[in-house]
């Protein structure tokens, strides 16, 4: 039984990886055998890595635009929805149903029902064709907003009353004591943002016309200019950077998901 | 394991870093830098650069009697001269010498002259007596020939007539009514008018009934006496054909004794050949003639030859101890004129010049001072000079600029009209579609505006050295045409603008 186990277990890992070791056969397979989509490829080479590392400026370009849009959004996000979710912990309970009804119903709307509206007002404000046109929309996002404040409301009373007791101000508590209590949700929001971000292809699609601005996701339309190979090499050099970065955050990612769901 | 993935994110990133840098140094050193620049409209001007040597415009010959011994040139090459100067002095024994010898050919060239002249007179007299003889010759032929006619002519009637007689006598005797006689006498006339028709009369005479077989159809005559005047007919019918054939021997006699002495007579009379060698000798003689008053001419200047214009000796022909040509002997540059300077040049290089084309010329006056002329072109011709075709150019200027028979640069200009579209001549490239330039197109790509190379085709109308007018079209003033590039370059690469 527990052999059975096991081997579901192994089945599944192999189920779950198999992109991954797609990915990987694939960046290591010549032009000529790249077409017949085979995993294990007769003659490996590491062409495909060497071009994209060395002859293609275009890679790096899109890797740090995307980079640069993650941070930005992340960093916005932050700043937002921290102090709002903060403030939402304190104010009359009624206001806060009605906003955080609000919030859940604006978090759940698609892009394609946001898009037209978010395009219009961005062409208003002269945001078309520039990198905060993608950033500002995305910073002022209401799924970190939800998830602070679930982690705020979830915090102990006691440990805030106490500290209120001892004569820290209102901002001394949020800083010294919720702050730091409510890090693994700031990281799961962090890690959500990232894979939301790092992969996002509609937005600079629609508001971005200059090249030189988009994210790396759009480079994998691009594999009749470069050759499959390269498309590959890049797919799975950005899986490992995104798989690096997941791994290292795992741990508060965890216990970000926990606090939140406490309630 | 938290510190191990912190150090592999870290070393991670700043590979990538690292690998960006590279990157963008690779792909700076990749794409080609090139110079652009872009279409002008202006005239494109011709230049040519050539050297020559400055020449009198108009150079006179100086010619001397022929085979004269050279004592002594007096007059060198590149000195000047004026009029009536010595150029040289001849041998004073020779010369006297050969006045003697042209002297004694002259008196031989008169006596030949009357020999000559003696000779042809008596040819002529010759001519006129043989004319004259050949025209006596035909008159005695015609008169004896007349002669003997009339008598062949008279012998042939006689016959005739006594035939005629003894036949009508004949028939007299045998019956009252003949044949019509006179029907015969007529036809008789008749070959003696013609005497083919004659003889046809005696062959039809074998045919007559009356003339051969009469006594057959007379049974009822005598015998004898028949028989005496048949043959009595018969003799004189033999005589009268005897007369007749002697006649027209006569005749054909004359014919051919006629035709013969006009014949001679056509012979002689044909003109004599114009003999023209008492004329020769006339020439000749005029010419020794000339030649010993020249001679004499020389004598009475002591020897001497003098220059017949001033001006400056081109050209010296002879020399010290030789005879003198039949050419020329000096050729004197006339300086009151203007001088030229005739360029030889490759007929591809100079096919833009023409006449009136702008030159510039630069050159040293006597006392090596520098100067400098603006002219034009005065004529532009093709001739073949050491077995290849080239231009002839010539450029005419006032005699007072530089020194003769210097050497000058010149530059030859010619403007063209105004092109809309003139790009610097590196810019072009060729392939078997003709000629092409690269243009700049701006593209947007990833890695920001970029430049990149475009082939545009295009017609060269005219060129030169540095630029060429190429049809307006292909290639607009609002272009950035590539001129210059760091490496080879290929349609559709990136470039980047020094």
């Amino acid at each position: 039984m527990k052999r059975a186990g096991k081997g579901i277990k192994l089945l599944l890992i192999l189920v779950l990886f198999y992109p991954l070791l797609f990915l990987l056969a694939g960046s290591l397979t010549g032009e000529m055998e790249i077409s017949e989509w085979i995993l294990f490829p007769q003659y490996p080479t590491a062409v495909s890595y060497v071009e994209l590392l060395f002859d293609i400026p275009e890679f790096y370009v899109l890797f740090w635009n995307s980079v640069s849009y993650v941070i930005c959004i992340i960093a916005g996000q932050l700043a937002i929805a921290v102090p709002a979710a903060w403030a939402l912990t304190n104010i009359r309970p009624a206001v806060r149903k009605v906003i955080i009804v609000t919030d859940i119903v604006v978090a759940v709307l698609p892009f394609q029902v946001r898009m037209l509206p978010e395009y219009l007002v961005l062409k208003d404000l002269n945001l078309l064709d520039c990198p905060a046109g993608i950033i500002l929309p995305e910073v002022f996002s209401t799924l970190p907003v939800l998830i602070m404040y679930y982690s705020f409301s979830n915090q102990p009373k006691a440990l805030k009353e106490s500290a209120r007791v001892d004569g820290a101000t209102e901002f001394q508590v949020f800083y010294k004591i919720s702050l730091p209590v409510a890090v693994p949700a700031i990281v799961t929001c962090v890690i959500l943002a990232l894979l939301e971000y790092w992969n996002m292809i509609e937005q600079p699609l629609m508001f971005i016309k200059n090249k030189s601005y988009w994210p790396l996701a759009l480079f994998s339309p691009r594999d009749a200019e470069y050759g499959m190979g390269v498309v590959f090499a890049m797919a799975f050099f950005l899986s490992v950077f995104v798989l690096l970065i997941f791994m290292l955050l795992q741990k508060y990612f965890e216990e970000g998901l926990s606090t939140i769901s406490k309630e | 394991m938290q510190k191990k993935l912190v150090k592999i994110l870290v070393v991670f990133t700043g590979t990538v870093i690292l690998l960006t840098i590279i990157s963008r140094i690779g792909a700076s050193f990749a794409v080609p830098t090139v110079s652009v620049s872009k279409p002008k409209r202006m005239k494109i001007v011709h230049r040519m650069e050539s050297e020559g040597e400055v020449a009198a415009g108009f150079r006179r010959p100086v010619f001397l009697d022929e085979g004269l011994f050279v004592e002594r040139i007096m007059a060198l090459e590149g000195e000047k001269v004026s009029e009536g100067q010595k150029l040289l002095k001849l041998d004073k024994e020779k010369t006297q010498k050969q006045l003697k010898e042209l002297e004694y050919e002259y008196d031989q060239l008169v006596l030949q002259i009357k020999t000559a002249k003696s000779e042809a007179q008596a040819e002529r007299n010759r001519h006129g007596t043989t004319v004259k003889n050949s025209r006596k010759q035909l008159n005695l032929a015609l008169d004896s020939t007349d002669r003997e006619v009339k008598q062949a002519k008279d012998d042939m009637k006689q016959a005739r007539k006594e035939y005629d007689k003894a036949l009508k006598s004949s028939k007299e005797k045998k019956e009252p009514s003949l044949p019509n006689i006179k029907e015969e006498d007529d036809v008789k006339d008749e070959s003696e008018k013609n005497p083919d028709a004659g003889s046809d009369t005696g062959d039809g005479d074998k045919e007559n009934p009356v003339n051969g077989n009469g006594d057959k159809e007379n049974p009822d005559i005598g015998e004898d006496s028949i028989d005496s005047g048949e043959n009595d007919l018969k003799e004189l019918e033999r005589e009268k054909k005897e007369a007749e054939r002697s006649y027209y021997d006569t005749l054909a006699k004359r014919e051919e004794q006629v035709l013969s002495a006009q014949s001679a007579l056509e012979d002689a009379s044909v003109p004599l050949a114009v003999n023209t060698s008492a004329e020769q000798l006339d020439i000749q003689k005029s010419m020794a003639g000339d030649k010993i008053e020249q001679i004499k001419e020389y004598i009475k200047n002591g020897y001497c030859v003098h220059s017949p214009v001033g001006g400056i000796v081109d050209e010296v022909l002879l020399s010290v101890g030789e005879l003198s040509p039949a050419t020329a002997s000096f050729i004197i540059a006339d300086v009151r004129e203007d001088f030229k300077i005739v360029v030889y040049e490759d007929v591809e290089k100079g096919k833009y010049i023409s006449r009136g084309t702008e030159v510039n010329i630069k050159g040293r006056l006597e006392n090596s001072e520098f100067n400098e002329y603006q002219g034009k072109v005065h004529s532009v011709s093709k001739i073949e000079k050491e077995g290849e075709e080239c231009l002839e150019i010539t450029v005419y200027l006032p005699p007072d600029i530089f020194s003769l028979s210097s050497y000058v640069s010149l530059s030859f200009e010619d403007y063209s009209e105004n092109y809309d579209c003139c790009i610097p001549v590196s810019a072009f490239n060729q392939d078997d579609k003709g000629d092409f330039v690269y243009v700049t197109d701006t593209k947007q790509t990833v890695l920001g505006d970029e430049l990149s190379a475009r082939k545009v085709y295009v017609e060269i109308l005219d060129r030169n050295n540095e630029y060429a007018a190429v049809a307006p079209g292909p290639v607009t003033d609002d272009m950035d045409v590539i001129i210059t590039s760091g490496r080879e370059i290929e349609e559709g690469n990136r470039v980047r603008k020094e």
